[in-house]
């Protein structure tokens, strides 16, 4: 069917020379890729459960995350739960499936925020170049020379106890730790793209037929700048994933009675040498889940770049 | 070279300004007051509190507190912890610890990284690639605490192969062996990725068949030709590295028992003791920006057509 109309349209429309070309474009050119790549396919995969997960948890599971059976703490898996219960009495398995909100809403909301940030002053930096460039490449450098898990202990310590009040703010407390001291990677990256793309013949263009700069930014240097940001963005949300657990592990990040990854990963490893699947079940989650955001950034990497077809 | 590492020293002092004053002011905002439990189940009395505040200069406004302890610093103090113990005494304990631990991370993952990246780029698409590049993943996404965790209870308590914990504050080689092989890890991966994506590369650029096409063997022309450009990113991203390795040491120092900065500045922040804290990122901050600027000068002898007059 869709070759047929497209013969057609060859028919009805015959170009000067007698060859037509295709029509691709770099979004659609690198979704064709994309499509033949199982490693997209597996990653996609992955997100998309992890994201459910995160939405709509009752789906995997009718126990309550929060339901202590203290008579059953750490039976094994199998025992009238599918990957046991831990120290106290929770269902591993639906502490799991519970734990993917914190997590996925971490990892994209500050991926969301660094990429405004970073993005947008990568943007202006390397749009306008000069005083702005100098100025917020230096106070870049400022934020980029804190190591991130430092920095974000030092930080969520400082913040107010009104950040512990419900389970929305103590979430965010986490994003606005990680983007407050992620976004300036992603800014020197935006930087770096917009001035390759500056200096093209059609953004000329644009500006001699008077285009406005918010126009010429619009519609010419940020589709053109924006496949790296998207590439290394997808990675991070992996990483801020992992910062996360790290933070919480440390009993910084989310505290209980939030429920996260981290937090059962860091009451599990007191009972590593007696009850192993406590520890297991968390770690494969959370490696599954930062595993997919990395494969993904890779597989899009590789579509976006010429160079590895 | 000399006027070019002369900038670079003077463009560090406003980041190092910068960064001190970002970790001064979260530092201020600390809730909770360290005069808490200072003089056991009772308040603190009236003469002594008003001694501690001037003495620690608490009650003067963020501003001047900053611009006391800069002008400290300048002369090489790093004043007091709130106990009367010159932090500087501490950092000089614990920096040789946690900098002995992260060189030892780097040293093996640039060794191990770059051997394994060397022989997957020169043999792309065999098994041993494919082996690694989907194992390298696989590390990528398992979080630091996890591996910890896990290779301390399989080679530490199982195998009996390393210690399982550090027991003196002056830790042996062989003790700090498996913490910095597991500090390391993730890095591992990223710089054999990262050393075969580049040699990849410039094993296709005409360099390299020239060497070929002069007679130069297969061995020569990579280990020498090749393999030298290639090695530009991976320096980038061990000399950035290192910075994240002494900051990220704080999980790992946890996990082992070590007596190095990590733990020690932990402590100081649910202390709200500010000169430890600033004190030590300070250090960080430095050792970080002199790594890096280290790194920018070994660009010229990797690569002759840097240069950095």
């Amino acid at each position: 069917m869709t070759d047929a109309a497209v013969a057609e349209v060859t028919v009805a429309e015959p170009r000067e020379g007698g060859v037509r070309e295709e029509e691709r474009s770099l979004a659609s050119d690198a979704w064709r890729a994309l499509r033949g790549n199982p490693v997209f396919w597996v990653s996609a995969v992955l997100i998309a459960v992890f994201t459910l997960m995160a939405i709509w948890p009752s789906l995997f599971t009718n126990t309550d995350p929060r339901e202590a059976i203290l008579a059953e703490s750490r039976s094994r898996p199998g025992d009238g739960t599918w990957f046991g219960r831990d120290i106290q009495g929770y269902d591993i398995y639906a502490r799991c499936i519970y734990g993917a909100r914190a997590s996925i809403l971490v990892g994209v909301m500050t991926t969301a925020m660094a990429v405004a940030i970073g993005g947008g002053i990568g943007m202006i930096s390397g749009y306008l170049g000069g005083a702005w460039d100098a100025t917020f490449s230096r106070i870049g450098d400022i934020f980029f020379s804190i190591p991130l898990l430092l920095g974000a202990i030092i930080f969520l310590s400082s913040l107010p106890e009104f950040f512990n009040d419900n389970y929305f703010l103590v979430i965010m407390k986490v994003v606005l730790a990680l983007a407050f001291l992620g976004w300036p990677s992603l800014a020197r990256l935006m930087r770096s793209s917009v001035i390759q793309v500056k200096p093209n013949d059609y953004v000329q263009a644009a500006r001699a037929l008077g285009a406005s700069p918010s126009r010429i930014i619009r519609s010419h240097i940020l589709p053109n700048s924006l496949a790296p940001l998207i590439v290394v963005a997808t990675i991070s949300l992996g990483g801020y994933i992992a910062v996360e657990a790290t933070l919480s592990f440390l009993g910084i990040g989310l505290q209980p009675p939030a429920i996260s990854w981290g937090i059962d990963i860091s009451a599990a490893i007191v009972g590593l040498r007696t009850t192993p699947h406590m520890l297991f079940f968390p770690s494969l989650f959370l490696s599954l889940a930062v595993l997919g955001f990395i494969l993904m950034g890779d597989a899009v990497r590789d579509a976006l770049d010429p160079k590895t077809r | 070279m000399g006027t070019y590492v002369i900038r670079r020293l003077l463009q560090m002092i406003p980041v190092i300004l910068g960064a001190t004053f970002l970790i001064f002011t979260m530092v201020f905002a600390l809730p909770g007051d360290p005069l808490a439990g200072k003089c056991g189940e009772r308040p603190c009395p009236p003469a002594y509190a008003a001694a501690f505040r001037e003495k620690y200069n608490l009650n003067d406004p963020l501003p001047i507190q900053y611009g006391k302890y800069v002008g400290n610093l300048a002369q090489g103090d790093f004043g007091e912890t709130t106990n009367g113990i010159k932090v500087i005494d501490q950092l000089k304990a614990r920096y040789p610890i946690t900098a002995q631990l992260a060189l030892m991370a780097l040293a093996f993952e640039a060794i191990i990284g770059i051997t394994v990246g060397v022989f997957t780029g020169i043999r792309r698409g065999g098994f041993l690639d494919n082996l690694v590049l989907i194992s390298t993943l696989v590390v990528i996404s398992i979080p630091v605490f996890v591996v910890g965790g896990l290779s301390q209870y399989f080679l530490g308590v199982r195998l009996g192969l390393f210690p399982v914990t550090v027991t003196s504050a002056n830790p042996t080689f062989y003790q700090l062996m498996l913490p910095a092989m597991v500090l390391g890890s993730i890095s591992l991966a990223y710089i054999s990725r990262l050393t075969r994506t580049s040699l990849v590369e410039n094993l296709r650029s005409d360099y390299v068949r020239t060497a070929t096409a002069k007679g130069l063997r297969r061995r020569r022309a990579v280990g020498l030709h090749a393999l030298r450009n290639s090695l530009i990113p991976v320096v980038t991203f061990i000399g950035f590295d290192f910075g994240f390795l002494l900051g990220g040491a704080i999980v790992t120092e946890a996990i082992f028992n070590i007596p190095g900065v990590g733990g020690y500045l932990f402590r100081s922040i649910r202390a709200r003791d500010g000169a430890s804290v600033v004190g030590t990122v300070t250090v960080l901050v430095i050792v970080f920006l002199f790594v890096n600027l280290l790194v920018d000068l070994l660009y010229g002898l990797l690569d002759p057509r840097i240069s950095h007059d």
